[in-house]
């Protein structure tokens, strides 16, 4: 199995990191590009990408290939990473191509959706 | 438009992957642990009482009143902080997935999930707008009690869709064992998550929203109908 992901022009953030599936993929500030805070009922809601056993990572067009990896999941398993991001998916975004999540503070930090340089689009204040 | 391989079932594998690998062993079932759906009904208890606080507010509003900051910030804070923080990553990581596998409900799920998107934005401009600096801004309290006009008439058919449908489909389709290790699992996330005795602290937080408000008292919501049922 492979789990790819690639970058995808979407409406109101422009070209961001997606799922195979084209579900927008999302980093957890809290995270600091290090490790997977979002433990709880903070999963319930933001999905991580997972990478089943065994699986491989691929990078889809647009996508770096070096940034890709993957970090354990306190929960079991392992998370996909980019540029040292776990990533995730939210379940307000129910259409692919929706960004629904991005700057939202929710479970104890902000969401961003994240460039394909592996820079999170964070807004100026 | 729900994508079965998407985020929601994703997030059904990730939210059952963690509790069945809590890593501890289950515990005998406690008679005191609520079963998951009467748990996330009383949650809705909070919610509705929340709702009731933005109506007040809005119908001050409406009348010419003012707007008071802190009741406005302390009510939207509940809201963000245990419905959405808390109880729709219930409902979103262990009841709506579970649901969409057995396929039921579905459609209702999508558009439940959508509400709780739309509600999260609505609830981030009320915390923003809730200081003693933005309510006095001009046009913000007609700004903000539309915010929470639109809100409330959007939760209250919700919660009650799922008080009624949504989560009597989900008894239905789990098996008992398995509710009743739910329920000790969201008993088990609420502990860790907020400490202990979490449900009675907030509806004290809520309880006293309404004193600021002159609402607390439930009586006075008893009507006198005698002007026009005149047998009454």
């Amino acid at each position: 199995m492979t789990v790819t992901i690639t970058a995808r022009s979407v409406p109101r953030v422009g070209t961001v990191l997606v799922t195979s599936q084209d579900l927008v993929l999302y980093v957890f500030a809290p995270d600091h590009h290090r490790a997977i805070t979002c433990k709880g009922t903070c999963l319930g809601t933001w999905p991580p990408l997972m990478l089943p056993s065994g699986s491989r990572l691929a990078a889809g067009t647009g996508v770096k290939r070096g940034l890709l990896g993957s970090d354990p999941d306190p929960s079991g398993g392992r998370v996909v990473t980019y540029a040292g991001w776990p990533l995730y998916t939210y379940t307000g975004d129910v259409d692919p191509g929706q960004a629904t999540g991005q700057n939202l503070n929710l479970n104890g930090g902000l969401w961003y959706v994240i460039r394909p340089s592996g820079v999170p689009l964070i807004p100026r204040s | 438009m729900l994508l079965s391989g998407g985020g929601l079932v994703a997030g059904a594998a990730a939210a059952s992957a963690g509790w069945a690998l809590s890593g501890q062993p289950a515990a005998p079932p406690d008679p005191a642990v609520i079963p998951p759906d009467d748990d996330l009904m009383r949650e809705h208890g909070v919610l509705k009482r929340v709702l009731l606080c933005y109506r007040e507010m809005i119908t001050r509003v409406q009348a010419g009143g003012p707007l008071d900051a802190q009741d406005l910030h302390d009510a939207a804070l509940i809201i963000h902080d245990y419905i959405e923080g808390f109880h729709e990553g219930l409902e979103e990581g262990y009841v709506f997935p579970r649901l969409v596998e057995a396929g039921r409900l579905a459609s209702t799920v999508t558009t439940l999930l959508v509400q709780h998107a739309r509600g999260r934005v609505i609830t981030q401009f009320l915390l923003a707008g809730a200081t003693a600096k933005g309510v006095a801004s001009p046009g913000a309290p007609a700004r903000l009690a539309a915010a929470m006009q639109a809100f409330d008439r959007m939760y209250e058919p919700h919660e009650a869709r799922e008080d009624t449908v949504v989560f009597p489909a989900f008894r239905q389709i789990l098996p008992a064992t398995e509710l009743t290790d739910l329920g000790q699992y969201f008993a088990e996330l609420q502990h860790q998550e907020f400490g202990t005795n979490e449900f009675a602290a907030v509806v004290g937080r809520v309880a006293s929203i309404e004193q600021n408000l002159g609402i607390y008292n439930l009586a006075q919501f008893t009507p006198q109908v005698s002007q026009y049922i005149p047998s009454a």
